[in-house]
């Protein structure tokens, strides 16, 4: 019997010591290892301050005050955790392609890269949730920071198989702002709704972050004719032969395209991740910002 | 040439074959399915107006499958192969002695072959030849499914005993008889007069035989013309003697009055039979029967049967000897009856008393529409031709199978492409 620990053991060996600071300080909060907005002075010194009516005297540099007989206040940068919201689709699209010929799907890869996110959120003493959008609902777990967390995710993870079609941006409307959203997704669903909404989020103050899973078989699909059949919209068929290849080509890559330009427009961090890519790079890949490395670019 | 014992099947065969052909090219190759979840970048398209699209493979899956049912159906109609170089087929039928002539017959215009059928006993009635030409022209329809005619040829002598059995036979033959006449026999002798007839019947006064041929005419010596003398001998015990010391007896004729020539068998016990055959004529009496040719004499193509008990039975046999012929009757006539006397009875006094060899016939009447030939059709082979056999079987033999192992294998490579293709 396959145990999240014997699964995603090797992922977590591999991302032991990853730390994922937020792009941007966040609120106020208690205290973490993310740079918060708000100032004090109980942290890391950062700068001096003229002394105004109000401040608290505790906070003047009596120092400097006798050196420069003039009176400054000592400021310095607070730190707080962040609550790591994980929204995973389990759509029927995710399970693309089958397992069963020894290829990786999306879902598969989308389970490595939340337990190995969350792994890394965790150990920096975020709490680190779970939300899972299936065709019928949606099985949430609250953010929480004890050990075990991550296992519990796992274990969640694992239960869920594909089917349906999920939409994500309700789901995502009813978290909090102050938080950290990780979609991870293959974009195929209700994209514009989820624009918006995470538009918003992102307003109101969230760290938007979305994980494009992408299929090494829908980048190059099979050689030969073939009648393809979208799994979510059963009445959508069309005919790939070698001419419309070339074609699918442009337009799939046009889409990625558009589709990382709109995510990042409204301020989220957007990666691409080819289920053909390992997924402890995919994870720093996401952790650092920058695009996940081909697997040519691996090797 | 290509013909079918069945012809139906290959055309059943064929048309199986043009539905396949007519379906193949029609059917609507549906491409195999992909679950795609990004089909909608895939630009529109006809699946139908793909599929209609040939392949090089679907031709090929197309030959081997036509291919293979035309090759079953071939096997399966009986598919003969026949060389077409013999398809007229020249009988010629003569006496064995005849052979040394036979190139005379070799050529003809008419038939792409010749075949010789040698009969004995044409002069006997030339109808035997028209027996063995049936045989043997349905002997090589049988085995030859390529001979279309066959034109017959008989060579006859220039008489012969009886035409009659050429007259029953003719009927038998589906076609013109080009009748030659061979030039090394005797002259016909249609005009026969009694001959002097010399019976010896050991003093016995009211010897049937004698009383029969009582009117018979004198036997002379100065007539030359009558040197066909004929002599009966009743007996076994009685002296030869001329009638004359001057006078020959070319034909003697041994008529015991039991009815035992010397040298045959007797039987035991006598039976009884209804007539005498001999000359086309047959007489009707209480005859008993005493004695048969041995079986040994049976196969002696010296003897020559003049005469027939109505169960076909030899009576009288005439055998040549150096100076004339001799003749053993196995006739026993009952004592007191005029049954030789009857009008009935003339054609076994006649072969009785005959000169040598027999009285002949002239075979000219046989040979008199040379001439209409040209117009007459040949005698068609199907005549011949058993056509419940001819529907079993290819030709040659090896043909059926050869053909099903073809078309077995042509639809393990059918479906090799077509598995080759399903795998792409």
């Amino acid at each position: 019997m396959t145990t999240p620990a014997s699964v995603y053991g090797p992922l977590l060996d591999a991302l032991r010591g990853v730390r994922w600071p937020a792009r941007r300080a966040v609120g106020a909060g208690p205290v973490g290892t993310h740079r918060s907005t708000q100032r004090g002075t109980a942290g890391e010194f950062t700068e001096y301050r003229l002394y105004r009516q109000g401040d608290d005297p505790r906070a003047l540099d009596w120092k400097l005050l006798a050196r420069s007989d003039r009176a400054f206040v000592r400021l310095s940068d607070d730190r707080a955790l962040l609550n790591t919201w994980f929204v995973v689709d389990a759509s029927a699209s995710m399970a693309f392609p089958d397992e069963q010929n020894g290829a990786v799907s999306k879902w598969r890869m989308a389970r490595h890269l939340a337990v190995g996110l969350a792994a890394v959120a965790h150990a920096s003493s975020d709490p680190v949730g779970l939300l899972v959008a299936m065709g019928d609902g949606a099985t949430r777990v609250p953010p929480r920071t004890r050990r075990g967390t991550v296992q519990e995710l796992a274990r969640v993870l694992d239960a869920t198989a594909c089917h349906g079609t999920a939409a994500l941006a309700p789901l995502v409307a009813q978290l909090p702002t102050a938080a950290r959203l990780v979609i991870v997704t293959d974009c195929l669903g209700d994209l514009d709704a989820l624009l918006k909404v995470c538009a918003a989020q992102a307003v109101a103050g969230a760290l938007i972050e979305c994980v494009h899973v992408v299929a090494r078989e829908e980048l190059e699909p099979p050689a030969g004719v073939h009648l393809a059949r979208d799994p979510e919209q059963v009445a959508l068929e069309r005919v790939l032969d070698s001419r419309g290849r070339g074609a699918y080509r442009d337009a799939f890559a046009t889409f990625r395209r558009d589709v990382a330009q709109r995510w990042r427009a409204i301020g989220a961090g957007y990666t691409e991740v080819v289920t053909s890519v390992d997924a402890a790079r995919a994870v720093r890949a996401v952790v650092m910002g920058i695009s996940a490395p081909s697997a040519a670019e691996a090797r | 040439m290509l013909s079918f014992a069945t012809p139906w099947v290959i055309g059943a065969a064929m048309a199986a074959a043009a539905l396949v052909g007519v379906l193949h090219l029609l059917s609507v190759r549906r491409p195999t399915a992909l679950l795609l979840p990004t089909t909608r970048f895939v630009p529109g398209g006809e699946a139908r107006a793909v599929a209609r699209q040939p392949r090089p493979n679907d031709l090929l899956l197309l030959a081997l499958r036509v291919a293979a049912l035309l090759c079953a159906g071939m096997a399966l109609a009986g598919v003969r192969w026949t060389s077409t170089q013999h398809a007229t087929v020249r009988l010629v039928v003569a006496e064995p002695r005849q052979q040394r002539d036979s190139a005379r017959w070799m050529t003809s215009p008419m038939a792409d072959r010749v075949d010789f059928v040698w009969q004995d006993h044409l002069v006997d009635d030339p109808g035997i030849a028209l027996v063995a030409a049936t045989r043997a022209a349905a002997a090589r329809a049988q085995r030859e499914a390529g001979i279309e005619r066959f034109a017959l040829t008989v060579v006859l002598p220039p008489s012969a005993r009886s035409l009659q059995g050429w007259d029953a036979w003719r009927s038998s033959w589906p076609g013109p008889v080009d009748v030659q006449s061979s030039d090394t026999l005797r002259t016909p002798r249609e005009t026969w007069a009694p001959p002097p007839v010399f019976v010896q019947s050991g003093g016995r006064p009211d010897d049937v035989v004698a009383a029969a041929f009582a009117d018979a005419p004198p036997a002379t010596v100065d007539d030359p013309a009558q040197q066909h003398v004929v002599r009966i001998d009743r007996g076994r015990d009685v002296d030869t003697v001329s009638p004359s010391p001057s006078v020959m007896t070319n034909v003697v004729v041994h008529w015991p009055q039991d009815g035992r020539p010397d040298g045959w068998e007797a039987r035991t016990p006598p039976d009884t039979v209804g007539a005498l055959v001999a000359m086309g004529q047959a007489l009707v009496g209480p005859w008993m029967r005493t004695a048969r040719v041995p079986e040994a004499w049976r196969a002696d193509s010296r003897l020559v049967p003049v005469a027939w008990w109505s169960d076909g039975e030899v009576a009288a046999v005439e055998r040549a000897v150096e100076d004339g012929c001799v003749r053993d009757v196995a006739i026993a006539v009952p004592d007191g009856s005029d049954l030789l006397r009857s009008a009935s009875a003339a054609g076994v006094r006649r072969a009785l008393t005959a000169p040598c060899g027999g009285p002949t016939v002239s075979t000219g009447r046989l040979t008199a529409d040379r001439a209409r030939l040209a117009d007459t059709v040949l005698a068609p082979a199907s005549a011949f031709r058993v056509e419940a056999r001819a529907a079993r079987g290819t030709e040659p033999w090896w043909l059926g199978p050869v053909l099903l192992g073809v078309a077995m294998l042509l639809l393990v490579a059918e479906w090799i492409v077509r598995r080759g293709e399903a795998s792409a």
